[in-house]
């Protein structure tokens, strides 16, 4: 243990909880309507899919054989909606300016390469009007070594996909084992290791200096122009997240999660152990009630950094182009994606649907409250926000969603989504979790009749 | 293949200026502010912005007298975001408790790290044991610290919420010690808005001047200690924003000279120059195995060459302050890990004829390149773009093709060639004859003279409003380009736009032109432009922000 934990049964302890509580903080769960879904996860791809090996044909889904990389998803294609090539209307930006804004819909703001929102995401238009939790978190986000170099920009639009508002770019934290901690081990990032008293104690002076940060923040804000005040909220909103956060740590217990490793961070063998324990975090973290939102992002808006051939078989470790980075990457496989005669891009394609077949097949075991699964009550979307590298096309996106059978969608069928916008697939989320969502669009044909 | 969006250069001191904005005798104080050198400017609204991850480190190290690289050392800390399209950063946005969170880490450890200092930091020495006393302590405590963290006086009502807070860290069930809640106000202080944001106006009303605000002497204090050293204001700023004298351009300009020669000048210059240069994440950055003489710590010691060439320029008895040195000159200061890649004699100053300024350094050029060639695309645009101001843009629903893998007999040069001659040409045509100029320098900025057994050929020509510019390699096309009227204008907006944290609007043309006018008069001296910057009312003023009240 770290020097600076607490340990979880003196956190638990001072705060004067413990396992009973845990029934309290799941009742605060969205009651959701029969069949209505209740959580949203978002997994957040970059560079498009090889379409020739990922797009079925329009259609349903069970008269068909998947094509090679989107084949693991055969046991799970009755309870998946494929949506190829929509659009991202009113953007004027290519695959990758197209990054920060593909889960917004109406529009982008920024005159720069990189786009950004006018408002808030698909993610926080969902979490903002599902039921809050006592965890403090509406929503969790996470990603795999997106910071690693080479970065292709500081823009935030280009590394940055989920937003609570306009200028304002969710952080996602990359590191599984630090979350665990926070939500399942107790850990408060509290010093030392140290008696229950003194936990007790410690919680206290933050509450009370956290109190003041809060009302400065208010104080702050009077003096500032609308834009600016909409920052100070949301920094205030964090505040508040964060007490809320310390005042649950612990009581959730470890609630059946899957432990996350301590990993190497920086070690891009690492890829496939950090994306693991994330998706293991996610599904723990809707299955026990701490947040109903979760995303992970794969790579950003290039995924210039990442080394597919340090843990992806049939990858060579280095790229004959160097393009960006000496590592077969996620950029250079959408320009380059065939190399000596291999087609590595849809081999890494293949890859990522395996991991999410996993992922599906986990959900599906995980019991939910409400009945049926946690597989059940989620609506999966798989985005992209670009059709495939090698076009950069930022008005062909593909998507997928996976969702229970008996839900609101219509599943095993890929949708005759050409030239729909993907604001009409995010409106029909909404509906699907019961949110109202500002879209203004729709697409009936992914409703079940 | 790119789009020029503004490859005409030196326009922009043609544009007319726009607007005149009188002063407001009622609301200006009389007799402090003296002349502006740029009257007709009117400057776009400030944007809020969060403390970079060194401006972090670099003000606890100021205010608190402890080195505790927190942000700027792991990944706890959001790397740093470009600031409103200025091509420079500020502190990346709170939006979520995993934020908050690695403030409040930061600023527990920070505060367990003083306990010892707490009788040098403290208002009372020795500490008072007798509570009415401690209190009356923490009471000064407050306004003189909270001055400093706040970098400016506090107002009532925040001396208030501080004093709640002591007094609550004092009571059951905290039952705090005097220095435990010493240690807790200072957790708190380093968690608040006034300290993590670039926001000083404070208590005081905004000093209106016409239309726009003036920045009034607590908030110039701030801006130019940023500007010059990434960190707070000292005392003496902080006496000459007590005294109000930072209302006048002439003495900003003798305060921002005196920060200019200040020691502490090293970290703010360096910040510029490698946003500007961007290569700040040049220890990141991976190369090919077969570059034995390159590793993570030489690229520590390309990015220190950087930062001791620019304050050479900038700052002692040696230095000329010219732009020329900076774009074309053949020294530097080098340790035995670059003179080796450089084929110098050194560590040491060394002169190295093959080299023409910072765009020749091995910094740039490493950064510059792919892991294991050199890429002519990627400098030319740099030198473009930072050293010329000229922006290319991929256009909309264009698919950009890639280079000709490598192969064996081919240059670099001839397979970007290939590149320059498809679709992509219009703009590539452009890019491309600025990039090949840098041939001569390899992956890690080595000198060759062949690739692939044919000889380099770094010649080329580009064309300039100013007018056309041949050359043979990069050190005759950058001492040329050091001597253009673009070079120079762009040199002033790239200071102008780190000041600001901002893109110029064209309403900002006449503060653009006496900068240029300046600089001109002082024989392209850098030092004279920078503090030619703190007197402009792009500087000194700002339009108020949307939706802002003015009180």
């Amino acid at each position: 243990m770290n020097k600076w934990d607490i340990a979880r049964r003196d956190l638990l302890k001072s705060l004067g909880v413990g396992a009973a509580c845990l029934p309290l903080l799941r009742a605060q769960r969205a009651v959701a309507a029969p069949g209505q879904s209740k959580h949203l996860m978002i997994i957040q791809m970059s560079e498009g899919y090889r379409q020739g090996d990922w797009k079925p044909k329009a259609g349903s889904l069970m008269t068909q054989t998947l094509p090679f990389s989107t084949a693991p998803f055969e046991p799970h294609k009755g309870e998946m909606i494929f949506l190829p090539n929509l659009t991202n209307p009113g953007i004027s930006a290519g695959g990758h300016g197209s990054y920060g804004v593909i889960y917004y819909g109406m529009g982008s703001q920024g005159s720069g390469q990189y786009k950004e929102p006018k408002g808030k995401t698909l993610d926080q238009v969902v979490a903002s009007a599902l039921p809050k939790l006592a965890s403090g978190r509406p929503s969790l986000h996470l990603h795999v070594q997106l910071e690693l170099a080479p970065r292709s920009t500081t823009s935030p639009g280009g590394s940055r996909c989920f937003w609570t508002g306009a200028g304002q770019p969710i952080n996602p934290v990359g590191d599984p084992y630090a979350v665990y901690k926070e939500i399942f081990a107790g850990a408060a990032a509290g010093n030392t290791n140290v008696d229950g008293a003194s936990v007790e104690k410690l919680m206290v002076r933050r509450k009370s200096i956290l109190d003041y940060v809060g009302k400065s923040l208010d104080d702050f804000k009077m003096r500032l122009g609308t834009e600016d005040r909409m920052a100070v909220d949301a920094h205030n909103q964090s505040i508040r997240d964060l007490e809320q956060q310390l005042q649950s740590a612990g009581s959730v217990g470890q609630c059946g999660a899957t432990a996350s490793p301590m990993l190497d961070l920086a070690d891009r063998k690492n890829y496939p152990e950090i994306l693991k324990a994330h998706l293991a975090l996610m599904v723990s973290s809707l299955k026990c009630g701490i947040t109903n939102v979760v995303t992970v992002q794969t790579g950003d808006s290039s995924g210039n950094n990442i080394n597919f051939g340090a843990f992806v078989p049939g990858i060579p470790a280095t790229s004959k182009n160097n393009y960006k980075s000496p590592y077969r990457n996620w950029h250079d496989l959408g320009h380059n994606p065939t190399m000596d005669g291999v087609d590595h891009k849809r081999i890494v394609d293949k890859w990522f649907m395996e991991r999410y077949a996993e992922l599906f097949t986990t959900m599906k075991s995980v019991p939910d409250t409400a009945g049926g699964t946690l597989f059940d009550s989620t609506v999966i979307l798989i985005g992209n926000h670009m059709q495939e590298g090698a076009n950069h096309d930022a008005q062909k996106n593909p998507w997928m969603i996976a969702t229970g059978k008996n839900g609101y969608f219509a599943t095993g069928q890929c949708a005759a989504s050409d030239g729909k916008p993907v604001g009409a697939v995010m409106s029909e989320i909404c509906n699907a979790l019961g949110v109202m969502g500002p879209y203004g669009q729709s697409m009936p044909e992914l409703k079940k009749a | 293949m790119f789009r020029p969006r503004r490859f005409i250069l030196g326009a922009v001191f043609a544009i007319g200026c726009t607007g005149s904005i009188a002063g407001d005798p009622s609301t200006t104080p009389p007799g402090k502010t003296g002349p502006s050198p740029d009257p007709t400017t009117v400057p776009g609204a400030a944007p809020l912005r969060r403390l970079t991850r060194l401006e972090y480190d670099n003000t606890i190290r100021d205010l608190l007298g402890i080195a505790m690289p927190l942000a700027t050392n792991g990944d706890a800390f959001a790397p740093d975001q470009e600031s409103a399209l200025s091509g420079f950063v500020k502190g990346a946005a709170v939006t979520g408790g995993s934020d908050a969170r690695i403030f409040m880490v930061a600023a527990e450890q920070i505060g367990a790290a003083i306990a010892s200092k707490l009788p040098t930091l403290l208002p009372c020495n020795p500490i008072p044991t007798a509570t009415g006393e401690q209190d009356a302590c923490a009471d000064k405590f407050i306004t003189t610290f909270g001055r400093r963290a706040f970098r400016r006086p506090l107002a009532g009502k925040e001396v208030e919420n501080l004093r709640a807070l002591y007094k609550a860290q004092r009571a059951a069930p905290s039952s705090a010690t005097f220095e435990e809640a010493i240690g807790g106000l200072v957790t708190g202080i380093l968690q608040a808005p006034q300290f993590l944001y670039h926001w000083e106006l404070g208590p005081n009303a905004a000093l209106k001047d016409g239309t726009l605000v003036r920045f009034n002497s607590y908030e110039v204090a701030s801006r130019l200690s940023y500007l010059f050293w990434a960190s707070m204001p000292d005392e003496k700023l902080f006496s000459a924003a007590e005294a109000n004298e930072l209302l006048a351009p002439e003495r900003i300009a003798q305060e921002a000279r005196r920060l200019l020669g200040d020691a502490k000048a090293k970290d703010g210059l360096r910040d510029f120059h490698t946003q500007w240069l961007e290569i700040d994440t040049l220890g990141d950055v991976p190369k090919d195995d077969t570059f034995k003489d390159y590793s993570p710590a030489v690229a520590q010691a390309m990015l220190d060459e950087t930062r001791d060439f620019v304050a050479s320029i900038y700052t002692g008895p040696q230095a000329t302050g010219k732009l020329e040195t900076l774009l074309a000159s053949p020294s530097s200061v080098v340790d035995a890990s670059l003179a080796k890649i450089y084929g110098a004699k050194g560590p040491g100053a060394v002169m190295l004829g093959d080299r023409a300024g910072i765009f020749t350094h091995l910094g740039f050029l490493a950064m510059k390149a792919e892991p294991d060639k050199s890429n002519p695309v990627k400098r030319g645009d740099a030198v473009l773009r930072r050293a010329l101001c000229t922006e290319l843009e991929v256009p909309v629903g264009v698919v950009v093709p890639p280079v000709a893998e490598p192969a064996p007999g081919v240059t670099t040069r001839e397979r970007f060639t290939m590149h320059s001659m498809n679709p992509c040409a219009t703009c590539h045509t452009i890019i491309d004859p600025m990039g090949f100029a840098f041939e001569r320098y390899d992956a890690i900025g080595a000198l060759r003279t062949t690739e692939e057994n044919k000889p380099i050929d770094a010649s080329g020509k580009v064309s300039l409003q100013s007018g056309d510019i041949s050359f043979k390699d990069a050190v005759e096309l950058m001492t040329k380009i050091a001597q253009t009227p673009e070079a120079r204008a762009c040199m002033a907006k790239q200071w102008l736009r780190y000041a600001m944290r901002r893109r110029e609007l064209p309403t900002e043309d006449a503060a653009l032109v006496n900068l240029r006018d300046v600089f001109q008069a002082a024989g392209y001296d850098l030092r004279e432009l920078v503090v030619a910057v703190t007197k402009t009312r792009s500087f000194t003023h700002r339009a108020p922000s949307a939706g802002e009240v003015l009180q």
